[in-house]
């Protein structure tokens, strides 16, 4: 590198040290300016007749919630002011174009920072529009499952329903029959109708030997056929 | 000799630049502390003074700069030291109270030796609401670390801290309606 262009440099250097230090000394001078402001508010504060110690301490609170609240906010609109003035010296040294002034014959000349820059930049847009995308697939998704999530409990509860239902009626069933079981007219009708069924089946029997051992051809004849196979097979009523 | 309090704002900040007072008795190791603390090196110029007691002397009031920290040194093995900060304090300047005093203790480890009580340092810190700082044994073994919170804290009270103040420090320890009722030191970065 030639001396002029070094000395150039080390100008701009120290140029920029200078900017730094002279923004240091600002920031330093608000600083110890609002520390003085804040020395004058409390020494009017101060001169008020008639604050209890209660009262005072409950202003302090205040104050103090205040004095954090708004260090917060400012705090939050410098990063904000930074960000914006970053992103505006970033775009002006990806987007700046040659001067239209220019000759044909001139060629365009950006810095190797720039070109590198550029594609980077190029792909971020890309996978930002991507992600986006996706985001609002994803969301769209969301709410359709959100949907099935809903039909699946409104399902799961008729189901429960039901199955209460059903074991309603078998418990009832149940009971029923526990009731059938203790009810003495019901074993009694019960009893007396097993014991005609007996009757009936000694008088099927008896009749069946009287036929068989009557010696009759009973196969001759139709009817008396049919009532012979008839007293073989179980009763049925 | 007529005394005088130091305050906070009876004279011009100089730019780039901060003073530290360190009272203490003597031979409590003040001068080790003030070389510690300009041994860490900092951007802005740093002047550190000593006194064994407040208030300071007035002949000397007008070549002295402003004031901006003041650090009490106690020994835990000394009574003395306990009864001089305590006798200093009162001539101290309320505003300094806010965030500009700091108190540091020595030979905090060794319980037989002890003959301050550190439930009165702690009173002691609670009451001014300051921090309290310990001082190691060994010299050389942590003497760097307190006289670098001790920068710190000096940093922000001078205001090299953009927008971060005494005050809004105060503010994050902990609410004020809470300092009466709680026995608890508060020391940074611990």
């Amino acid at each position: 590198m030639s001396s002029p262009e070094q000395s150039e440099e080390e100008i701009s250097l120290s140029a920029d040290e200078i900017i730094l230090q002279l923004q240091k000394t600002r920031e330093w001078l608000n600083t110890v300016m609002v520390d003085y402001h804040a020395k004058l508010e409390s020494a009017k504060d101060s001169a008020r007749p008639g604050n209890n110690i209660d009262q005072i301490q409950e202003r302090i609170t205040e104050l103090q919630k205040e004095l954090l609240d708004a260090s917060t906010n400012l705090k939050q609109k410098e990063q904000i002011v930074k960000r914006m003035q970053l992103g505006e010296c970033l775009s002006q040294n990806l987007l700046s174009a040659c001067d239209g002034d220019q000759g044909a014959g001139d060629l365009v000349t950006r810095n190797k920072e720039t070109e590198s820059l550029l594609p980077l930049v190029q792909r971020q847009m890309e996978l930002v529009t991507k992600i986006l995308g996706i985001h609002k697939a994803m969301q769209t998704m969301h709410v359709t499952v959100g949907c099935y999530q809903k039909d699946r409990l409104q399902m799961m509860k008729q189901c429960r329903e039901l199955l209460a239902q059903a074991e309603k009626q078998n418990e009832e069933k149940q009971q029923r029959g526990a009731d059938f079981q203790q009810n003495e007219e019901i074993q009694d009708a019960k009893r007396s109708l097993e014991e005609e069924c007996s009757k009936i089946e000694m008088q099927r029997h008896v009749l069946q030997g009287l036929i068989l051992g009557s010696g009759i051809h009973w196969a001759e004849d139709e009817k008396l056929k049919k009532l012979v196979i008839s007293l073989g097979q179980p009763l049925d009523l | 000799m007529s005394k005088t309090e130091p305050s906070i704002y009876g004279k011009m900040p100089i730019l780039n630049s901060a003073t530290l007072l360190i009272v203490g008795c003597h031979g409590i190791g003040k001068h080790e502390l003030a070389k510690a603390l300009v041994g860490v090196g900092t951007s802005y110029a740093l002047q550190v003074r000593t006194a064994t007691s407040l208030p300071l002397p007035e002949n000397k009031e007008t070549d002295r700069p402003k004031i901006d920290m003041v650090i009490f040194m106690i020994d835990m093995t000394d009574k003395r030291s306990m009864a001089v900060v305590e006798s200093s304090l009162p001539h101290l300047d309320v505003d300094y109270f806010l965030g500009r005093v700091c108190f540091v203790i020595k030979n905090a480890q060794g319980l037989l030796d002890r003959s301050v009580e550190i439930e009165a340092v702690t009173q002691l810190a609670d009451t001014y609401d300051s921090p309290l700082l310990c001082e190691t044994v060994e010299p050389g073994q942590g003497g760097s670390s307190v006289a670098e919170k001790i920068l710190q804290l000096l940093a922000i009270s001078v205001g090299f801290h953009d927008h971060i103040t005494p005050l809004l420090i105060d503010v994050t320890k902990r609410p004020y309606h809470t300092l009466l009722d709680s026995s608890i030191a508060w020391t940074p970065n611990s």
